[in-house]
């Protein structure tokens, strides 16, 4: 999709919610390159009548079935336990994931703790308090 | 808080002074809210349990929202979990908290009832000898607030320590990507197209440790027993047209187990979840999957 709008630019600025200490934040790009950035369509597929559900799915090797009168199952439960069992017996102190944020190396304005950057920088929801 | 923020605007004013505006209310809000500030009002309102007194509009709004949410799933959501916070050894931030030698506590949970409020004074009276724990919702309520301030000056997204806001959608999208991660790798689990809606995960995948009695603990406590909540879910996300829902319903799914959470999930208004099970399944809810853009 074409941005027709070039005066526009998207920023992005993290912080540190647990003191008055600011991350610095990373470099930058004109929206208007957007043009070119791809959306993952989601591939609608539709299977009425084998009791599948008609749920969209895009991974070919993904199975979604009916669960329960409405619910999806988008993953079958492991038949390697061993995995699984590590995981939830293990002792784990973790500190805060940083963002995943991809820093665009090419027309960089910086600023003092923001950035332009050519697109969306993709968010993570997880656990935390 | 004790977590990192992320904000993403799309402008054409002047997008620093937003962001920079953005980041001086997160702190506000933090000062406000924090149960681990001494100082903060949150902890002031705690030390005069059984007192009426007046509370802030941010701290008033937050305390009614978290009623409403406890009301809403009967309780499983609870704000009055401070002393079995404490209990069971959660009791500085958990980037500070160490392996724990001591034993599990069973506290006496009040009841959520029992928090009184006085709309025309804004003033707050709480059970003597309990203390409100906001936990996530604050977090969730206050991406909520952040996200529509900046939502005036264009699409936004506001990330608080995972849980998210997204206002409108970004030049060419649909809505603002984010991703489910999958508790058991570092991996993606989902990627969702957010828009106009709010994201929180619950889960017990993050925040435990094993006690002194080599019981696991971790941070989502049971009212109704007082102790970590024993569940099949490792992780649950509710997708919500607000924060503190999608925060408080989280829990309360997680609580309720896989089954029982996601067909109470689904009598709830404009309300999508998912959870990834102890023994790895995924199950959804049938509208979740209308925001998923792809699945690893």
């Amino acid at each position: 999709m074409a941005n027709t709008d070039r005066a526009r630019k998207l920023l992005i600025r993290t912080a540190l919610a647990t003191s008055s200490t600011i991350a610095t934040l990373f470099g930058a790009q004109n929206l208007a390159l957007l043009d070119g950035a791809s959306f993952q369509q989601i591939d609608t597929q539709t299977v009425s009548d084998t009791g599948v559900s008609d749920t969209p799915q895009t991974d070919s090797t993904l199975t979604i079935n009916t669960a329960a009168p409405s619910f999806v199952i988008l993953r079958h439960a492991s038949t390697d336990s061993t995995q699984l069992n590590q995981a939830t017996n293990m002792v784990v102190v973790q500190p805060p994931l940083p963002n995943q944020i991809a820093i665009v190396p090419e027309g960089v304005q910086q600023s003092a703790q923001t950035i332009v950057v050519q697109q969306p920088v993709r968010q993570r929801t997880r656990s935390s308090r | 808080m004790g977590s990192d923020a992320s904000l993403q605007l799309e402008t054409e004013q002047d997008g620093i002074e937003c962001l920079n505006e953005a980041v001086r209310q997160i702190e506000q809000l933090e000062g406000c809210l924090s149960r681990f500030r001494p100082n903060s009002e949150l902890m002031q309102l705690n030390a005069r349990a059984g007192h009426w007194t007046d509370v802030s509009p941010v701290l008033y709004d937050v305390i009614r929202a978290a009623r409403k949410a406890a009301l809403i799933t009967d309780g499983l959501y609870h704000p009055l979990l401070l002393e079995a916070m404490l209990g069971i050894g959660y009791d500085r931030t958990f980037q500070d908290i160490e392996i724990t030698n001591t034993h599990a506590l069973k506290a006496i949970v009040a009841d959520w009832r029992d928090i009184e409020l006085r709309p025309a004074t804004h003033q707050v009276r709480i059970p003597t000898g309990s203390g409100l724990d906001l936990g996530g919702i604050g977090k969730g309520w206050s991406a909520d607030r952040i996200a529509n301030e900046l939502s005036v000056y264009g699409p936004c997204l506001v990330n608080l320590g995972g849980d998210i806001a997204a206002r409108g959608a970004p030049a060419g999208y649909h809505g603002w990507p984010v991703d489910v991660g999958d508790p058991y790798s570092s991996q993606q689990l989902a990627s969702l197209n957010l828009s106009n809606r709010s994201v929180a995960t619950s889960g017990i995948d993050y925040r435990h440790w094993i006690n002194a009695d080599r019981i696991s603990q971790h941070h989502l406590i049971n009212p109704n027993t007082g102790l970590s909540a024993q569940t099949d879910i490792q992780t649950a996300t509710v997708i919500h047209a607000n924060g503190a829902s999608a925060e408080a319903f989280a829990k309360s799914v997680l609580i309720q187990g896989a089954q029982a959470g996601l067909a109470w999930l689904e009598q709830q208004w404009d309300s999508a979840g998912m959870v990834v099970k102890t023994n790895g399944e995924v199950i959804a809810t049938q509208n979740f999957t209308s925001f998923i853009t792809s699945v690893a």
